[in-house]
């Protein structure tokens, strides 16, 4: 396998790290303002899609495994 | 009977009496800050390096590190595992506890309020599956490529910085703790 080219994983680390920091600074700033904080919504969507939070979930997971857990 | 006016509270506000506690808010707000910080610090310090060695991974020519240990990286593992727990209950905390049996109340005002924010959290939430698809795509795209996929990099960068990565991966799952971890039922705050 050859190398990804520099412009690429530039753009994965800010797109990707980006992302979950604007989402982590709105959990931040509701919490903040002392309004419910993101997983509230969440669960509210969740208990309203269930297949889709199921299936989010599980996507999440195993990226999460995928990315972190060398074996 | 004295019949008072004052404004009860928001359906959205987690007020003290609900939240268990304002000390269960800002354990959020000081943990959330952390979390914050360490991802602002490990993406800088990621995109620093990339951009002063192109095309130079810090863990040199090898293709995948050769991992430490078994039990240096289940202690890293662990550390994740509780973090995630960490975060489920910062959120949980911060919640209250259930309260079954109580209605939501009919306000326009807080209904609208309410709208407006679920807008915003279902912004939020589009971004984070759209981020996810596109992980996924790349992963894809460049294995059947041939070319390093996201996981080598991450494993790159634990062989080169391991307790920066590790804080990295802490972090992230403290907020997937917080986030997809549900709270209990009937609860209303």
């Amino acid at each position: 396998l050859t190398q990804t080219p520099t412009e690429v994983i530039e753009a994965v680390t800010a797109v990707g790290m980006g992302t979950l920091l604007f989402i982590a600074g709105a959990d931040l700033w509701l919490t903040w303002k002392g309004k419910a904080p993101l997983g509230y919504w969440i669960s509210d969507w969740a208990r309203r899609w269930p297949a889709f939070a199921l299936s989010l979930v599980a996507v999440t997971g195993a990226l999460v495994g995928h990315f972190f857990w060398a074996t | 009977v004295a019949l008072t006016t004052a404004p009860r509270p928001s359906r959205t506000e987690v007020t003290p009496r609900s939240a268990g506690g304002g000390w269960s808010r800002w354990v959020s707000i000081v943990l959330l800050a952390i979390a914050f910080l360490v991802i602002a610090g490990v993406m800088v310090e990621g995109l620093q390096y990339t951009a002063a060695h192109p095309g130079q991974p810090p863990c040199g020519a090898r293709p995948v590190p050769a991992p430490r240990g078994t039990n240096d990286q289940l202690l890293v593992v662990g550390i994740c595992v509780l973090t995630f727990v960490l975060g489920h209950l910062t959120a949980r905390w911060q919640a209250g506890p259930p309260q079954p049996g109580r209605k939501p109340e009919l306000d326009v005002d807080r209904m609208r309020t309410r709208g407006r924010q679920g807008m915003f959290v279902q912004l939020a939430v589009t971004i984070f599956l759209a981020e996810m698809a596109t992980l996924l795509a790349i992963e894809i795209i460049t294995l059947s490529t041939n070319h390093w996929p996201i996981t080598w990099y991450v494993r790159c960068a634990y062989d080169a910085a391991g307790w920066q990565t590790s804080l990295g991966g802490a972090a992230i799952t403290f907020l997937s703790g917080r986030w997809f971890w549900l709270r209990g039922p009937g609860r209303v705050s």
